[in-house]
């Protein structure tokens, strides 16, 4: 399915979407706070089910709850970088987890599942933080990124995705969107092939290795403690995509983070990791 | 201690309420120190002590987005409750922001995309759309003689009555044919011979199509996760507590539905 192929099928929905006429949501329309203690599971029958309603069927309260998202993916992203000396997330349960157990779908509470999470580790943190204001790119090298680099067009999709991910742990942590030296990373990545599972799947991991990369580089920026669990996901990922011809470029250092014993070589893996993605920037096609 | 003092007397949280102001409104106003105060009251004196959370876990997600509100509302009092073309609305928000800061704000489409957290080809769409539909109300060329700075003032625009907020007699089947000739043409590079045509020609299949196209609550809500805020099946999976698999599966289903019935009633496009 090519990129035209898409925004033919979001047209298409936005266009149902314009078409629908729900009936009206039982009970009156949720305050905010109302909203936001169905998200964690606190609000009884049968009003639950009347706010799931009303999310599903007014825009409007759908928007209180993407902004209440939003908000709490921003504690979430704040918390995983600022707050290395409090409990943090490896004190809970991985979130999979209790996302699995807390599983329905427009049973009450609805929507609620992944968000009472979020509260929960609130719980489990036990401290409000405010946004963090660091510079990801304090103390580096210029000349890491220099150069026009040519590469396949497979390895410049790739090389993509990992930067999209960079970027959207960037914006999950509402830093500037920016890569050393101002540069802009991508938004979007290139789309793979019809039904190119494997491409899929491959330009999914790379963009979990590229926010991992951006988590672990703050770390090693602010000196936090480390987070055994980053290391631990970039290994995992490294065995189920490490092999892939077009992600030569990333190998290295990115055995040397998952072999990583001690700090320096951690950091020093992860800055080389990230300065190789960012080549992605130059990366000529050939 | 009330759980709200801090977020009334820390100096860190008085501090992101400025920035917050500065970032998402502060050019909309003549006085933005003004308009900054008066935020901050409304949000320390109004909506905190009306804040009744049943649990208190994590509250700072509610208080910024409270604050947001506050923001909002502040802008749209201030000028005049304009609203957007009837075409955005049908799709409802957060597109429908994208008038606000595009039209009223003068937001590039790429901060537009940053802060509304959307697709920057999507808000890109709209913009263009916008633009080439002259949607954007008029501003006045009048001159002021404080000198006020030129990207400042913005109740210079004149809105018509038609784009003011009147929720009252609109014309739904009119705004959905709008809606769908907008979206269907308007935001990708086909432009249809005559829209009048097209317009006549949708509104005698509509009755049908709309049968057909009858949604559930949950086909709404992976719509809009989807197509609206541009969520992966995995973050859609984690919002509603589905498996991924169930909501690739609920996905692929969904969108092969909505793409049949409008083949089917629109066998052109």
């Amino acid at each position: 399915m090519n990129t035209s192929d898409d925004d033919r099928i979001r047209h298409l929905c936005l266009a149902a979407l314009a078409l629908d006429e729900p009936a009206p949501a039982g009970g009156e329309r949720p305050s905010l706070d109302e909203l936001w203690d169905w998200m964690a599971g606190q609000v009884p029958e049968p009003r639950a089910t009347q706010i799931g309603e009303h999310v599903a069927r007014d825009p409007r309260v759908h928007e209180q709850w993407r902004e209440l998202r939003d908000a709490l993916e921003e504690d979430q992203a704040s918390s995983a970088v600022s707050d290395g000396h409090s409990r943090t997330e490896r004190d809970a349960p991985r979130r999979t987890g209790w996302l699995e157990s807390l599983s329905r779908w427009l049973s009450p509470p609805v929507y609620g599942g992944a968000f009472a999470t979020v509260a929960v580790l609130g719980i489990a943190i036990g401290v409000a933080r405010q946004p963090p204001e660091p510079d990801l790119w304090q103390d580096w090298q210029v000349l890491k990124t220099s150069g026009v680099l040519e590469v396949q067009q497979d390895e410049a999709a790739e090389l993509n995705a990992f930067l999209v991910g960079m970027r959207e742990q960037m914006r999950l942590m509402t830093l500037p969107l920016t890569g050393p030296q101002g540069r802009r990373l991508p938004d979007r990545i290139e789309p793979c092939g019809d039904s190119d599972t494997a491409c899929v799947q491959r330009r999914e991991g790379l963009r979990e290795l590229g926010r991992l990369s951006v988590l672990s580089r703050f770390d090693c920026v602010l000196d936090n403690e480390w987070r055994p669990e980053r290391q631990r996901r970039a290994a995992e990922l490294l065995a189920v995509l490490g092999e892939q011809g077009s992600l030569a470029r990333l190998r290295a250092p990115w055995q040397a983070w998952a072999a990583a014993d001690d700090t320096i070589a951690r950091c020093n893996a992860i800055d080389e990791l990230l300065a190789r993605g960012l080549t992605g920037l130059d990366a000529h096609v050939s | 201690m009330s759980w709200r003092q801090r977020y009334i007397e820390n100096r860190q949280w008085l501090d992101w309420y400025r920035r917050e102001f500065k970032f998402r409104v502060g050019r909309s106003f003549d006085d933005p120190d003004d308009a900054c105060s008066a935020a901050i009251e409304t949000m320390l004196f109004e909506k905190l002590p009306a804040l009744e959370p049943r649990h208190q876990a994590n509250l700072d997600a509610l208080v910024r987005t409270t604050y947001r509100n506050v923001l909002r509302d502040l802008v749209r009092e201030h000028h005049g409750r304009p609203r957007a073309p009837v075409e955005m609305q049908r799709v409802g928000e957060p597109i429908a922001q994208i008038y606000f800061l595009h039209c009223i704000h003068r937001m590039p489409s790429q901060l537009i995309s940053e802060q509304l957290r959307l697709p920057s080809t999507s808000v890109l769409e709209w913009v263009n759309w916008l633009k080439a539909k002259n949607k954007c109300p008029k501003r006045t060329p009048t001159v002021s003689l404080s000198g006020a700075d030129p990207d400042a003032p913005m109740r210079e625009m004149e809105i018509r009555g038609d784009e003011r907020e009147d929720p009252v007699g609109e014309d739904v089947e009119q705004a959905q044919l709008s809606a769908l000739v907008a979206i269907l043409f308007g935001l990708s590079d086909e432009s249809p011979a005559s829209e009048t045509t097209l317009g006549e020609s949708l509104r005698q299949i509509l009755p049908r199509l709309k049968a057909a196209l009858v949604l559930s609550d949950e086909d709404r809500t992976l719509l809009r996760l989807r197509f609206i805020e541009d969520r992966s099946p995995s973050q859609i999976a984690e919002a509603t507590g589905m498996k991924v698999h169930t909501v690739r599966r609920r996905h692929t289903a969904l969108i092969e539905r909505i793409g049949d019935t409008f083949r089917q009633h629109l066998p052109d496009l």
